[in-house]
Order: structure tokens, then C-alpha cells, then sequence
């Protein structure tokens, strides 16, 4: 029994795939029969998007339940293959928050600008990803923002939002 | 006897040659820094030249040049970030280096082959300029289609896990290419009425996203997880016999590498890509598999974006066309000093160009020594606890987002992009192809229609793809390539062996 979690990323392909050749066909003034066209381009990379999305679709659905752990098998990308284990709910769980404090720095960094918020983020992540003494942390968090600032601002003249 | 003359000046003028030096140097630290372009920092030069000497500017800018495309693959091999689009592809086993504990292997590998690679490309440009940029200006529109196709055809070496996952990452990458104005047509392409998205997605913000931030939030998985620190060993084979065991490879690169930096709009990240797939073809034992830390694939990739850097200085000073966006600055460089780049150069102005070549070879011999000396310096970032690193790298990347446009809408995407990355990695989607279709997407759209509408009709658009001898070479080569992917290729290989 293939379960829906399997067939996901063939269901997304095809379903991302559709929304690409829905706009393409949808542009102004353009046929997607007219190789010269803004659309035409687009419509075939979609098309294709489709049917690898078709052939994900099948190839999970043909896959047997013990080979279910399709996760990092059969690959030897240095992306995929550093972590051989799946990610669980409490990894999800942790990635989750720190994506959050990231969302949280980039929201409050025009609000209360470069060296709060980012000291801020620093600390906070520091203390949240655990095992730094308080006394490093701060100290690592201080450098760490002079040093980008200095980079950034005065050699840069990047004005900081 | 006056060209030697012109040609040791930066090494014989001591300012010269502390300006080289100073700005190889801060070069390879900017390219380090993720965000932080060299194309920026050669345009925050660009003022200098108003109240300087002409010739000390150029120095100075031509040593970041060198450093700051060298310095990018600091960042790629050590953090899995690549410091700028031409160290992708040097991140796909540099980075598998670094978690085997190889990174001193890698870094000082690829600082010994970018010296060549640049050293070559500097040679070809001293020597055969003119003839590299008669071919180059030959590229038609349909040439160019051909090698972005080519470029494409990555797709398969790049994916090692799923094709179809792949090829579907590269369609995505593709689109997101074409998001924006339609530079031919005129009108706007999957903006969904977004006023943002009418400029496009710049593609170093996706870099910064997809591997930058997806590598932070993959990496906390292993967070806690002991084992996971990474353990830095000796070289054990030593460097020399490594460099004679690939010098071969690199060369052929390198002549790889200065075609394609010599092609207008062609940079050094499509030949880094392009060198990487010749290594992965040609490369029959390599140490490991490649996607998991072969030499090859850390070597081939430098090698062929520090020679991009001769070819791209080809057009710039032959033709007074900029090979890239930083070459683009250097034309600005020279139109304030009065000078006209072109043809004309180096019949008026031949010092100038032979003081550029030994800046240039001066330069490489900076790479060469800074970079060997302080890879005991950039080695400590591997051994930084992880927990201090992530939020250190999280702060940079979000900064050099929107640094690329002193704006927050960047940041918005790297976010987006990071998720996706994060996903993708998790789901067995390679993000290297996606980073393919984002880079090569709009030049196949652009190349495509305009040898299109150049044509008359679907006929002679067919009989571009050989009716010269580069588009014939090009259309050959993309056809062995697709058939050297086949099963019928490796049959055709085995029964060749058989007899």
C-alpha cells in the first residue's frame, strides 16, 4: 500500500508543472505554436516538468514497500547522501523553530535595525541551539557583528536596512 | 625588447606590485564571503580611477579580479556555500572533502590549479588574443543556443540521484530564470502582477538561499549527534604528485576555460560547469566516486573558472567588448582615462596592455603564495563548533542578500529559497541543476528566439545548427553528448574493448 507521503513529490512536480504551462499558455500577446514567442520557450521546459513529474509518480508507485526508504538510496549526491538518516518529527520540530527566529531577524531588522537585531538573532540562536557558555556566546555574538559590519558597511558602503 | 620591458613594470615598480598584492589578497577574503561579489568590489574600485594614476587602479582591480574568483571556492569547500556562481560546481566534492576531513587536500589542490588555470588563461591572452577573439565573434546566436543546451546537458551528471528529479529541478531553475520583462518580446513572464518580480530573481540570492540557508537548516539535524564533528587529517598523498597526476586534466580545461570566458555573456560559472562534466567524462579511476569527493572534482572546476578569467580579458582588450560584469567595469576604467577599447588599443596604447598581462601573471603568483599560506586560516572555520557557525553563516547570508540590491525583497527569496533547498535535499532533489536552469535558462530563451527571428523560417533555422564550422562542431558535440549518455553508447564502448 503506497502511502501519500511516498507520492507526494511526483503529485508536486506535476501539479507545480501545470501551474508553469497554465502561465505560459496565459501570456499576453504570445502563442506558445510560435517558436519566436515569450511562451514557447516556457510551455515545452513546463511540458517536460510534467511528464518527469509522471515518471516520479510511477517509478514510487512501482517501488515496493521495503524499498520504501527511497530516501538516500541508490544516490551518491554529496547533498543528498551527508545524512543518511531521514529527517523525523523532532528534527522537522527543530528545523521549524530556527527557521522562525531566522523569519524573526529579517522582520524585526528594519524595524530596530542591523546591530540590535542582529545581536539578538545571535544570542537567541546561540542559547537555542545549546552547548556555547553564556560568557562565549555573548563574546562570539559582539565580534561576530562587528566584523560583518565592518565588512558590509564601511568597506562596502552597504547602507543597512 | 620594449614589450619585456612594459610586461615587468608591476614587478619592478613597488607600488604596483603592493597594490597587486593587496588586492589579490582582500580579493580571495571578498570572494570568501558569501554576498560579497567580486563584480562589487571591482565596482567600488571603479571611483579610484577619477583621482588615480590609470595604471595603479588597474593593478589594484585586476588583483581582486584574480583573488576574489579564486576566493569564492574558500567558502564552496569549507561551508558548502559557493562565495559566487562560478564555485557551484567546486561545492559538489569540495564540500564531501571537508566532512572527510580532506579540506587541506582541497583547498590546497584547488589553490595550485587556479594558479594554472589563470597562469594559462593570462598566456593565451598574451599570446593569441586575437585569434581567440576572431573565433569568439564568430558566435552566432544559435552557437550560443548550442552551448547553453550543452551546458543543460549537465543535468545528468549533476543528478546522481533521480534524473527525472533532476531534469524537473533544472525545468524549475529554467522558469525562475525567465521570471520578470521579457527582454524580447517586451512583456512580463510569471510575475503573477508583482511589480517585485518584474526585474527577475537574481541568481546569487538564489545561490545564497538554496545552498546557503538550506545548508544551515539541513545541518542542524546533526547538531547534537555525536561523531559529527568533522576531523581535519593530514594530506596524505602528497600535493606534488597529485598536480602531475592532473595536470592533463587541467589543461585541457584551461583551453576550455578561456573559449568560454572569451564568449560575450558567458562567463566562468558556465565553464566551471562545462569542466566538471569534462572530468566526470574523462576522468576514468577517480580517488572516490564524483559527488563524493573526487580530486577531479574540485580541480576541474577551478581550473577552468580562474582561466575563464584570460578569456574574458580577450574581448575587453581586442574588441572592447566585456567578456562579463566585471570586465564591463574595466571598460568603464579605461573610457574615464580617455582610453577606447577595442582594436585600436593596443596599437595606441600597447604599454597598457602588456602592464594589464604582468599585473595579471603577478597576480596569480600572489593566488599561488596567500593562498597556500593561509589555508591553515581558513581551515579553522571546519573546526568552529557548529552552534556558533550556523548563526554566524544565517547573519551573512540574509545581510548578502540584501546587499546584492540594498534590498529586503532579496531576503524575502533567500528565505523562500532556503526552504526549498532544505526540502529538496531532504526529498532527494539535487540543487545543483536547479542553479543550472536559473544560470543557462535565459540565455537558451534569449539565443533561441533571436536565431529564430533571424532566420527565415523553421528551414534555415534548422540549417544554422550546421551551416558554419563552429555551429557544426557545436551540434556534433551535443549529439555525441546525448548519445554518450544512451545505453547504446556504453554497448558500442564494451564491444570496442571485446575486440
Amino acid at each position: 500500500m503506497k502511502t501519500l507521503k511516498s507520492l507526494l513529490p511526483g503529485l508536486l512536480m506535476m501539479m507545480i508543472s501545470l501551474i508553469v504551462l497554465s502561465q505560459a499558455i496565459g501570456m499576453d500577446d504570445t502563442s506558445i505554436l510560435d517558436p519566436a514567442s515569450g511562451s514557447f520557450f516556457p510551455a515545452i521546459v513546463g511540458l517536460i516538468m510534467f511528464v518527469t513529474g509522471g515518471v516520479t509518480f510511477l517509478q514510487e508507485r512501482r517501488s515496493t514497500p521495503s524499498d520504501g526508504n527511497t530516501e538516500t538510496e541508490g544516490t551518491n549526491d554529496p547533498d543528498v547522501a551527508s545524512t543518511t538518516n531521514t529527517f523525523d518529527k523532532k528534527d522537522y520540530q527543530l528545523v521549524l523553530l530556527y527557521y522562525c527566529l531566522v523569519i524573526g531577524f529579517v522582520v524585526i531588522l528594519p524595524i530596530i535595525s542591523f546591530f540590535p537585531a542582529a545581536f539578538l538573532f545571535l544570542v537567541t540562536s546561540i542559547f537555542f541551539l545549546k552547548g556555547v557558555s553564556w560568557r562565549i556566546n555573548l563574546l562570539v555574538s559582539l565580534g561576530a557583528i562587528f566584523v560583518i559590519y565592518f565588512l558590509f558597511s564601511e568597506l562596502f558602503n552597504i547602507v543597512f536596512p | 625588447m620594449d614589450i619585456l620591458q612594459q610586461f615587468l613594470i608591476p614587478f619592478l615598480d613597488v607600488e604596483l606590485f603592493l597594490l597587486v598584492a593587496a588586492g589579490t589578497f582582500a580579493g580571495i577574503f571578498i570572494g570568501a564571503i558569501p554576498g560579497l561579489s567580486v563584480t562589487m568590489a571591482v565596482a567600488l574600485l571603479l571611483p579610484l580611477t577619477y583621482s588615480w594614476e590609470m595604471l595603479p587602479a588597474l593593478a589594484l582591480m585586476l588583483g581582486v579580479y584574480f583573488g576574489g574568483v579564486f576566493g569564492g571556492s574558500r567558502a564552496a569547500i569549507l561551508v558548502n556555500i559557493p562565495g559566487a556562481p562560478s564555485n557551484v560546481a567546486t561545492s559538489l566534492d569540495g564540500y564531501p572533502l571537508t566532512q572527510r576531513g580532506e579540506a587541506r587536500t582541497a583547498l590546497t589542490l584547488t589553490t595550485i590549479f587556479s594558479f594554472i588555470g589563470g597562469l594559462f588563461g593570462v598566456i593565451v591572452l598574451a599570446t593569441a588574443a586575437p585569434l581567440v577573439s576572431t573565433i569568439a565573434i564568430q558566435f552566432g546566436q544559435i552557437d550560443y543556443f548550442l552551448l547553453a543546451i550543452l551546458g543543460l546537458l549537465l543535468i545528468g551528471s549533476l543528478s546522481q540521484g533521480s534524473v527525472a528529479k533532476g531534469i524537473f529541478a533544472a525545468g524549475a531553475g529554467i522558469i525562475l530564470g525567465l521570471v520578470g520583462m521579457d527582454s524580447i518580446g517586451g512583456g512580463t513572464r510569471f510575475t503573477f502582477g508583482s511589480l517585485q518580480l518584474m526585474n527577475g530573481i537574481d541568481f546569487v540570492v538564489a545561490i545564497l538561499g538554496l545552498f546557503g540557508m538550506a545548508e544551515i537548516l539541513y545541518q542542524l539535524k546533526t547538531l547534537n549527534e555525536k561523531g559529527q564533528t568533522i576531523t581535519l587529517k593530514k594530506m596524505i598523498v602528497p600535493p606534488l604528485r597529485l598536480v602531475f597526476k592532473f595536470l592533463p586534466l587541467s589543461l585541457r580545461v584551461n583551453v576550455m576555460g578561456v573559449l568560454i570566458g572569451a564568449l560575450p555573456g558567458a562567463g566562468g560559472e558556465i565553464a566551471a560547469l562545462l569542466s566538471y562534466d569534462h572530468a566526470k567524462r574523462t576522468v576514468k579511476k577517480p580517488n572516490r566516486p564524483f559527488g563524493q569527493g573526487a580530486y577531479a572534482g574540485v580541480i576541474a572546476p577551478e581550473a577552468g573558472n580562474s582561466s575563464a578569467i584570460g578569456g574574458a580579458l580577450i574581448p575587453l582588450l581586442t574588441l572592447g567588448i566585456p567578456g562579463d560584469a566585471v570586465t564591463a567595469i574595466f571598460i568603464g576604467a579605461l573610457f574615464i582615462h580617455g582610453l577606447q577599447p577595442g582594436p585600436l588599443l593596443m596599437e595606441q596604447s600597447g604599454d597598457l596592455f602588456w602592464v594589464m598581462v604582468g599585473s595579471s601573471v603577478l597576480a596569480n603568483v600572489f593566488l599561488l603564495i596567500f593562498g597556500l599560506l593561509i589555508v591553515s586560516i581558513f581551515i579553522r572555520v571546519v573546526t568552529v563548533p557548529k552552534q556558533i557557525l550556523l548563526p554566524i553563516i544565517a547573519v551573512i547570508t540574509v545581510i548578502g542578500a540584501y546587499a546584492m540590491n540594498n534590498n529586503m525583497t532579496d531576503v524575502y527569496w533567500l528565505l523562500g529559497f532556503g526552504l526549498v533547498g532544505f526540502f529538496m535535499k531532504v526529498h532527494n532533489f539535487s540543487v545543483a541543476p536547479l542553479v543550472l536552469g536559473l544560470i543557462l535558462g535565459p540565455l537558451i530563451d534569449e539565443s533561441f528566439r533571436r536565431a529564430y527571428m533571424a532566420a527565415q523560417g523553421t528551414p534555415e533555422f534548422l540549417m544554422g545548427f550546421v551551416n558554419s564550422p563552429i555551429s557544426l562542431i557545436l551540434t556534433l558535440a551535443l549529439v555525441f553528448t546525448l548519445f554518450s549518455q544512451t545505453t547504446w553508447y556504453e554497448r558500442f564502448k564494451r564491444k570496442l574493448k571485446e575486440r
